[in-house]
């Protein structure tokens, strides 16, 4: 069963589609093998980390920059403000 | 493609409106209340709610006095009754000429001179029922949908703003350009981010630099503020949403634009000159924005919402669509559309964007969207500069 949505190619996150519950396996179309579980709940409609991401490096969605890591992110993990930093929008 | 017809009003001066509305424009704060009353007592008065004209900057008034004539200006407008106190900044005689340059009577009264509120309601309330009856001898005739401007605004965005509503509006956006009408994406500080897909998509290098240059403009002056961009862009809805950064809602909002050329770019309030999709340099604040699309002479405004968001227009209908199954079970009163089937893969995008065309096409016909059966009338003057 889908329960998140990858918008494209080289997108490092995933979108839940569902609440997944910590443990679920992240299913999405064109996994190709990849198994990715949720390290934590995460909420209807935001990211998971499909890949290991280390702070500084951009993060891609839309299979462009939406903001750099704040640290070291884990397949699995919940990207949101805790972890993922705008660079166009922050305080200079 | 063969062209495709709408059943609308022909205004003397060539424009096509979609609806016969009486707009009552106050010129100050202190001439609302009247308007307010006048307003509320004839169907089909719109109040234009300003509460500027007074102790503002002069571009303010400037920039106030030409979308209030704009207004009154409008295709979905059959008479202006201007309301002035009397004694304000914004000369409500040359908002009153400017009006009249157009294709529909204008009245003004002045509160000071016509001896206060209740002599000028009630002579407002004869004018207003005057245009009113008159418009119910006008008859909606066949128009080609190139005769229609559409602006793409989107409002409590969600997640899945940009995975079904927003690709949704851009098909619909790609079936009105070729239809040959103008369809306008605004919004710029929901753009930061999102430069590269609009650029490539200038239809010349000159509108790819305005692009840039307008977007840049924009950065720049959110960071003279000083102030973080957090809690504004993306607002706190949208992070709940699951949107975490700026340049994440831009690419998901520049989707709503589809895949035709940029043909203009344009300034607050101004009309676009040519058929096809332009940008307008509008806030991401969605009234003040839709505000802006409907002085450019927009006749309808498409609006996008994840979290949900009821709002209309004074003298436009808003069509509302969601791409979130929840907001459209949870708050369908205020949604005229929904664009979930996307996301459980019931719908294609295009399937969507056909929806939105024909649903936009019987509301340019006639039919009201869910905010007008409400009764919602939103206005918002954008302003930036200090009151004094």
């Amino acid at each position: 069963m889908v329960n998140a949505l990858v918008i494209d190619s080289r997108d490092m996150v995933g979108v839940a589609l569902a609440d997944l519950s910590a443990g679920s396996l992240v299913t999405f179309a064109d996994m190709n093998g990849q198994r990715v579980h949720a390290l934590e709940p995460i909420p209807f409609g935001h990211k998971v980390a499909l890949v290991p991401i280390t702070a500084g490096q951009q993060i891609i969605k839309y299979g462009a920059s939406i903001g750099v890591a704040a640290c070291d992110i884990q397949p699995g993990e919940h990207v949101h403000v805790h972890n993922l930093k705008s660079v166009r929008g922050a305080k200079q | 493609m063969s062209q495709e017809q709408i059943l609308a009003y022909r205004r003397p001066d060539g424009s096509v409106g979609v609806r016969n509305l009486v707009a009552v424009i106050p010129t100050c704060g202190c001439a609302l209340h009247a308007a307010e009353r006048i307003a509320a007592q004839v169907e089909g008065a719109a109040l234009l709610h300003y509460a500027g004209g007074c102790g503002e900057t002069e571009g303010d008034t400037a920039l106030a006095t030409q979308l209030l004539s704009q207004y009154g200006r409008h295709p979905n407008v059959i008479g202006s009754i201007v309301v002035s106190l009397g004694c304000e900044t914004l000369d409500a005689h040359d908002l009153a000429q400017r009006i009249a340059q157009g294709h529909a009577p204008t009245e003004l009264l002045v509160i000071q001179e016509l001896g206060g509120t209740v002599k000028t309601v009630t002579r407002g309330l004869e004018l207003a029922r005057q245009m009113r009856a008159q418009a119910e001898h006008l008859e909606r005739e066949p128009c080609p949908v190139s005769s229609l401007a559409v602006g793409l605004e989107c409002g409590g965005s969600d997640a899945t703003s940009g995975l079904a509503a927003n690709p949704a509006m851009g098909a619909f956006s790609d079936l009105m350009v070729a239809q040959g009408a103008r369809v306008i994406l605004p919004e710029t500080s929901e753009l930061l981010g999102a430069e590269h897909v609009m650029t490539e998509r200038a239809a010349s290098t000159e509108i790819a630099a305005q692009l840039l240059q307008t977007i840049e403009a924009c950065e720049h002056f959110l960071k003279a503020t000083g102030e973080d961009f957090m809690g504004k862009q993306p607002s706190p809805g949208n992070v709940r949403g699951g949107i975490t950064t700026v340049e994440e809602k831009a690419l998901g909002d520049v989707l709503k634009g589809g895949h035709t050329p940029f043909v203009e770019v344009l300034a607050y309030g101004q009309p676009p000159s040519r058929a096809g999709l332009s940008f307008m340099d509008t806030p991401g604040n969605d009234l003040a924005s839709v505000t802006g699309l409907v002085a450019a002479g927009c006749q309808i405004v498409t609006f996008t919402t994840g979290r949900g968001n009821p709002m209309g227009n004074a003298i436009v209908p808003v069509v509302k669509v969601t791409g979130n199954a929840h907001t459209w079970a949870r708050m369908g009163d205020d949604i005229d559309l929904d664009a979930s089937p996307i996301i459980s893969g019931e719908e294609t995008v295009e399937q969507v964007g056909r929806r939105i065309y024909e649903f936009v096409l019987q509301v340019a016909s006639g039919e009201r969207t869910v905010a007008e059966i409400m009764g919602h009338a939103e206005f918002a003057m954008l302003r930036q500069g200090p009151v004094y």
